[in-house]
């Protein structure tokens, strides 16, 4: 009696996860040496996921990371360069899109912030040695 | 029932905690019976929250959804270990238990540190429980986990399904006695701070409080980067997330304390810098709750978040904060003593790791809110994302382990010993001896940068071995003289420098050297990755206690011969209906084979397979790490503990 309620419940489960689990997949491309997958990657990796909150749209299953990531895949399939796609969506979506801030006028400091402070540290400590 | 007993127990030990902080201040009694009592209701208030905290337990064991934290965290269904370990997997039980450490902190130092003055103790009591008193404000008015409602509920809505899983029940615990152990460290300093005259031992008093915390931390760290790695299925270790950055900052501010203490304790020079740093160290922790549970920052584990309950926190901390800088500027002490800045001296490395370390911290900080002042500032939009943390951390990581080897083969007052230099040479051969091999056997073209980083992490860890070898050279006695134990300490340090140099090895080469694919495989397909072949050969059900699995069947093959079965699976979750992908783990040797599947049809399925060499040694140093370091606490606390004043 046991064994046949599961069973059914595996029977039953197994129909859902087929039926339902379509849009969960990574849309990944059709050619097996996953090569394009790969480039689909490497683009989705650079982005975020702006409906999500810290995430990049290539570990993300969104609508938005969905839609951008069939976006690469056609853009790709046509000979586009990474490149241009990025650029694209920059364009298209602003700063925010890019996992990695450009450097520009608003995030000079933050990218210039590190490399002083270091350099600060090489100087107090190579005039402190001189003394 | 339990909803009135535990708002009753909270007030009991919010009324012992000003009971504790009248006596501890009051001026109408005598110092002994001050401390009498401010020590008889330290223990109170423990014992209050202990059983309040048992009581919440209670609650979430018995499913008693009259509880609005019960019912919206639980479910009659769970398994349950979740029900003892959800009790902090939700917003107000984990505050419940963050209250609990602190006041766990507070009897440890009623109970256990009586050798320290009994006025400094008093002002660390008091300080500590001042925590404590706005801490259980908080908890009373934005977060009872005691709350009532009714009608009761039937059934509760169920535990966040990523936090059904064995990382939960020591993650959140090991990470919190962490942060919160600081507070200790926080409440000495500033008592310390308050004494008027110089007092010589506190380096000792606190040391093993910075130990333990640290361990605490690094451990919670490890756990939750490991938790990441196979929960989230994405098969990263470190996200740069914001809950992980503020982690991570007083971490390094931890590290750093551990060095300028050791620097304090030999040479007696930077006083006020250490107790500034173990000061900076729990702010960090408070700035980093405050960052999270208010939903300032986002992350993919943030509690559900509330605008109220971030002003609470950003009082609590702006209060404490100031205060203790406050009574740190006060008590500046005027550097009186002639400091000679010799470069190859033990001291200076150490300051050197501290200068390298704050940077850090301040790149670190400063890249998590800078996207929130700029659009606070100017509107506009950005994202610092992993990349940018990775390529700032770079060059001072590079730098930290260059030097990291050379510091602790330098002496404290002498000059660079014959030794020394002997030793770091002998290191140096052998990390290029085995780079050069390393090259020709495994990779014959890697890029120089990684290549690097790689000789950089075998310097640390060769290094740090061939340090340890010639303990009994009759040169090396001179510096280490008196008790032979001595020598146990020094081991554990060596043992944590070389497990940094382990984990940077695997976070180097498992970023370097992973290979990724993701595939569409039809039944039966064979694909080649790395050295290994993996065959899919369909898929199968297994029934959990309270989920459903979906279980993708793989064989891992090399030299066609099968070495695994793997099971990557699609989690469904029967009360909630939510799916979660669980990835499928196979080691091989300090190797893992990961796979997450995507998209499951009749026919075929998408999966996500990477190879990641080397990536157990992540995980393997972070442990070994803490493990150095309680070695040490264990062997130092058996030589002091009897001379210590």
């Amino acid at each position: 009696m046991h064994k046949k309620n599961n069973f059914i419940k595996i029977f039953f489960f197994i129909s859902f996860f087929l039926f339902f689990s379509a849009p969960l997949g990574h849309s990944v491309s059709e050619n097996n040496d996953g090569s394009l997958s790969k480039s689909i990657m490497e683009i989705a990796i650079e982005l975020k996921c702006l409906e999500c909150e810290g995430q990049n749209v290539y570990e993300s299953n969104s609508n938005f990371s969905q839609s951008i990531k069939a976006y690469i895949s056609k853009e790709l399939t046509r000979g586009t360069d990474s490149r241009d796609i990025i650029n694209d969506l920059h364009q298209k979506y602003g700063d925010e899109i890019l996992m990695t801030p450009p450097v520009q006028t608003n995030t000079y400091v933050l990218w210039i912030l590190p490399f002083f402070l270091l350099s600060l540290g090489f100087f107090i400590f190579f005039h402190k040695l001189k003394k | 029932m339990i909803a009135l007993t535990g708002n009753l127990l909270l007030l009991f030990a919010l009324l012992s905690s000003i009971a504790t902080l009248f006596f501890a201040k009051t001026p109408a009694i005598n110092e002994h019976k001050k401390y009498k009592f401010a020590c008889l209701f330290g223990i109170f208030q423990f014992l209050f929250i202990l059983f309040s905290y048992f009581l919440l337990t209670y609650g979430f064991v018995v499913s008693d959804f009259s509880l609005v934290t019960v019912w919206q965290n639980s479910e009659i269904q769970k398994p349950l270990i979740y029900k003892i370990t959800g009790v902090w997997g939700n917003h107000e039980g984990s505050m419940l238990l963050w209250l609990l450490i602190l006041s766990i902190c507070l009897f440890f130092i009623i109970k256990y540190d009586g050798k320290i003055p009994k006025h400094v103790q008093l002002n660390t009591i008091a300080i500590q429980t001042s925590i404590i008193f706005a801490f259980l404000l908080f908890i009373l008015f934005t977060s009872n986990p005691f709350a009532l409602q009714l009608p009761i509920p039937i059934d509760g809505i169920g535990l966040n399904t990523l936090l059904q899983d064995p990382g939960l029940i020591i993650h959140p615990p090991l990470l919190y006695i962490g942060y919160v152990g600081y507070s200790v460290l926080f409440s000495y300093s500033v008592a310390i701070m308050l004494e008027n005259k110089l007092t010589d031992n506190w380096a000792r008093w606190i040391e093993k409080w910075a130990y333990i915390s640290w361990i605490a931390l690094t451990l919670g760290i490890c756990i939750g980067s490991w938790w990441a790695y196979y929960e989230l299925g994405w098969g990263g270790w470190w996200f740069w997330d914001p809950v992980e950055n503020a982690s991570l900052l007083p971490w390094i501010t931890g590290t750093a304390l551990i060095h300028s203490l050791l620097n304090y304790k030999s040479t007696g020079q930077h006083r006020d810098w250490t107790l500034l740093l173990s000061i900076l160290t729990f702010s960090f922790s408070l700035i980093g709750t405050f960052l999270v549970r208010s939903g300032i920052l986002t992350s993919v584990h943030s509690f559900a978040s509330d605008p109220q309950r971030g002003l609470w926190i950003l009082i609590i901390l702006s209060f404490f904060i100031f205060f203790s800088l406050f009574i740190f500027l006060r008590n500046l002490q005027k550097e009186s003593e002639k400091k000679d800045f010799v470069f190859l001296r033990r001291g200076t490395f150490i300051l050197i790791n501290n200068y390298l370390l704050m940077v850090s911290v301040v790149v670190i900080f400063f890249g998590m809110m800078y996207p929130l002042l700029l659009e606070a500032i100017t509107g506009d939009r950005i994202t610092v994302g992993p990349k940018y943390f990775n390529i700032v951390i770079a060059p001072l990581v590079i730098l930290i382990a260059i030097l990291m080897p050379i510091g602790p083969n330098l002496s404290w007052k002498d000059n660079w010993t014959q030794l020394a230099v002997k030793r770091l040479m002998i290191s140096f051969v052998i990390t290029i001896f085995l780079i050069i091999s390393m090259q020709l056997v495994i990779y014959e073209n890697a890029d120089a940068f990684h290549l690097l980083l790689i000789s950089l992490a075998l310097w640390i860890f060769i290094a740090s071995i061939v340090d340890l070898l010639p303990r009994n050279l009759s040169e090396f006695r001179i510096e280490f003289s008196g008790l032979k134990r001595k020598n146990l300490p020094i081991i554990g340090s060596r043992i944590t420098h070389m497990a940094f140099g382990i984990m940077l090895f695997g976070i180097i080469y498992a970023s370097a050297y992973s290979e990724n694919k993701d595939l569409k495989m039809n039944l039966g397909d064979k694909i080649q990755i790395d050295r290994f072949e993996l065959q899919y050969d369909g898929f199968g059900t297994h029934i959990g206690e309270n989920y459903d699995d979906l279980q993708i069947n793989f064989s891992l093959i090399k030299d066609d011969k099968k070495i695994a079965n793997m099971t990557p699976a699609k989690r469904f979750f029967r009360k909630s209906g939510d799916i979660t992908t669980e990835a499928s783990i196979q080691k091989y040797y300090f190797d893992h084979m990961y796979i997450t599947v995507g998209e499951v049809q009749e026919q075929f399925i998408y999966a996500s397979v990477s190879y990641k060499p080397f990536v157990r040694f992540i995980w393997l140093g972070g442990f070994l790490m803490a493990f150095g370091v309680l070695f040490k606490t264990i062997f130092r606390s058996k030589i002091f503990g009897t001379t210590n004043a």
